[in-house]
């Protein structure tokens, strides 16, 4: 367990601002090396190289050039895991047979998987939603790293990519939103299909392959062929705001019919948060959305956005394990869970 | 594959791991993994890779006929199964293939050009088409050959 120190603290990335639905905002771009197989295809010793000349290549870039680099069959069980609750990994890259690595930027916000799906995903997390100027942050990254490596495109399908969902310009912008008024009111079921139907998808916390929890959902574009970086923008700053109208509308909705069941519901998380002696993190996750619901309606809970972020983010299994410096078994991670929340509470 | 752990269970995540200075690959099965941590607490869950099955499945009908890629040697049947190619070149291997596939997943089958750039030389052309309106109108001629050799320039540079 390596990253005790990061543990004790909240990825910068959170959005601190309890009223807003809108945590936080991530761009990617998939690239791959011209000449090289893709890491799925290529023999333990070509993804070596590739993950070699990529740290290498990557560390003349100056923005680069003290940027921590991670070979990930170093790493044991609890820092890969740790990796994923802090947003600078995917399940993929960390629990796979490849020879992958992590390029992580300073503060956080930046980062390269090498030998993921792809042998480059960089990506930056930008605050709350924040599309433009995460993009511009992503784009100046890519286009540093694009002068050092010979990228593989045709000018026919664009960027090169092993799957070819992320073909044409393999960029993934996505927004992770809060949303527990349109899931109450039984919305959200709507909302996704409608989603799916004009090509943005809704997932878990974690990405791909997660399951949406406490009513958050990562929004993010499905079409990355055939349109340009603009197009994907205009389309998600579209949604964002059709999806802040609907949940608004939904919240309005429930506040005038079922008052007394929320604030009811609501203050019992509280009491939860507060007196709980163990507490998975699954049910965290659901109070603490219940506590974000309360102060979005005007509830007077002596919480802030910022201790909330810190009661998700800190509380997370490997983030309770890796303060811990050792293997905790569930019930104790539970139970250093619930002492946690009573401290930050206070 | 067998779990390495209980050696009972089949295998379902897998990877390396640095053990006494060599790298060896770990696998193991669900109930493991959950016994590990891997799964506990978290959301995460290791997926069937649907997504691709259901990509492929679209636009590869079974019957087709396999072909392999010559650079790679990886084969369109193994596509269907993953949803992944195996290097560049596959793209131009599999052209036949992957077009429908893309047609049906983005709703296009080409590139629309690295953003922003195409849309900014655009942008420069219609401003300077309008520069030529203008000099043509004020019988500047001089001027508006100038500024039609210059959009000439920009559309000749301006196919990728």
């Amino acid at each position: 367990m390596i990253f005790a120190n990061l543990a004790s603290k909240s990825s910068p990335w959170q959005n601190t601002d309890s009223g807003s639905l809108f945590i936080s905002t991530r761009v990617r771009f998939a690239r791959n090396l011209a000449g090289f197989y893709f890491p799925n295809q290529a023999s333990p010793a070509a993804q070596s190289r590739v993950r070699k000349k990529v740290f290498e290549g990557i560390a003349t870039v100056k923005r680069w050039k003290d940027a921590g680099k991670l070979e990930l069959e170093e790493l044991d069980i609890t820092d890969r895991k740790f990796l994923i609750e802090r947003h600078l990994s995917s399940y993929d890259l960390v629990f796979t047979e490849r020879v992958a690595g992590l390029v992580m930027g300073e503060g956080e916000t930046a980062g390269i998987m090498v030998n993921e799906e792809d042998h480059l995903r960089m990506q930056v997390l930008g605050k709350g939603l924040s599309l433009e100027e995460t993009l511009e942050e992503a784009s100046s990254i890519e286009k540093e790293i694009s002068a050092v490596f010979d990228f593989a495109h045709s000018d026919d399908f664009g960027f090169l990519t092993s799957c070819p969902t992320n073909a044409g310009t393999g960029l993934r912008i996505s927004f992770l939103a809060h949303l527990p008024a349109l899931v109450m009111s039984g919305y959200m079921g709507e909302v996704i299909e409608s989603l799916a139907r004009v090509g943005v998808a809704s997932r878990g916390v974690y990405g791909e392959a997660t399951k949406p929890l406490g009513g958050f959902f990562q929004i993010s574009n499905q079409v990355t062929l055939g349109v340009s970086q603009r197009d994907i923008i205009e389309k998600l700053k579209a949604i964002s705001k059709q999806i802040e109208d609907a949940s608004d509308k939904a919240l309005d909705d429930l506040v005038s019919k079922r008052k007394t069941e929320m604030e009811d519901k609501i203050y019992r998380s509280y009491g939860v948060l507060q007196y709980a002696r163990r507490i998975s993190y699954e049910e965290l996750i659901n109070r603490i959305s219940d506590i974000r619901l309360g102060l979005s309606m005007g509830m007077a809970l002596p919480l802030d956005g910022e201790r909330l972020n810190n009661m998700l983010f800190l509380a997370q299994p490997a983030h309770i394990e890796e303060r811990n410096g050792a293997l905790l078994s569930p019930s104790e991670r539970d139970e250093k869970r619930s002492e946690f929340l009573r401290e930050t509470m206070g | 594959m067998i779990c390495d752990i209980c050696k009972e269970n089949e295998a379902t995540v897998h990877f390396t791991s640095f053990h006494g200075g060599e790298v060896t690959k770990m696998h193991i099965c669900h109930a493991c993994a959950v016994k590990l941590g891997v799964f506990d607490g978290n959301t995460q869950e290791k997926s069937f890779d649907i997504l691709g099955k259901f990509l492929s499945a679209l636009a590869l009908p079974e019957s087709i006929s396999d072909q392999s890629c010559s650079e790679c040697g990886k084969k369109l049947s193994e596509f269907r199964e993953d949803g992944k190619l195996g290097c560049p070149q596959c793209w131009e291997a599999f052209r036949a293939n992957l077009e429908p596939l893309l047609k049906k997943i983005h709703g296009r089958s080409f590139h629309k050009g690295k953003a922003g750039a195409p849309k900014v030389k655009n942008l420069r052309v219609g401003a300077l088409q309008k520069e030529l309106l203008t000099a043509v109108e004020k019988e500047e001629y001089e001027e508006a050959a100038r500024i039609r050799d210059k959009i000439k320039e920009l559309k000749k540079g301006g196919g990728k």
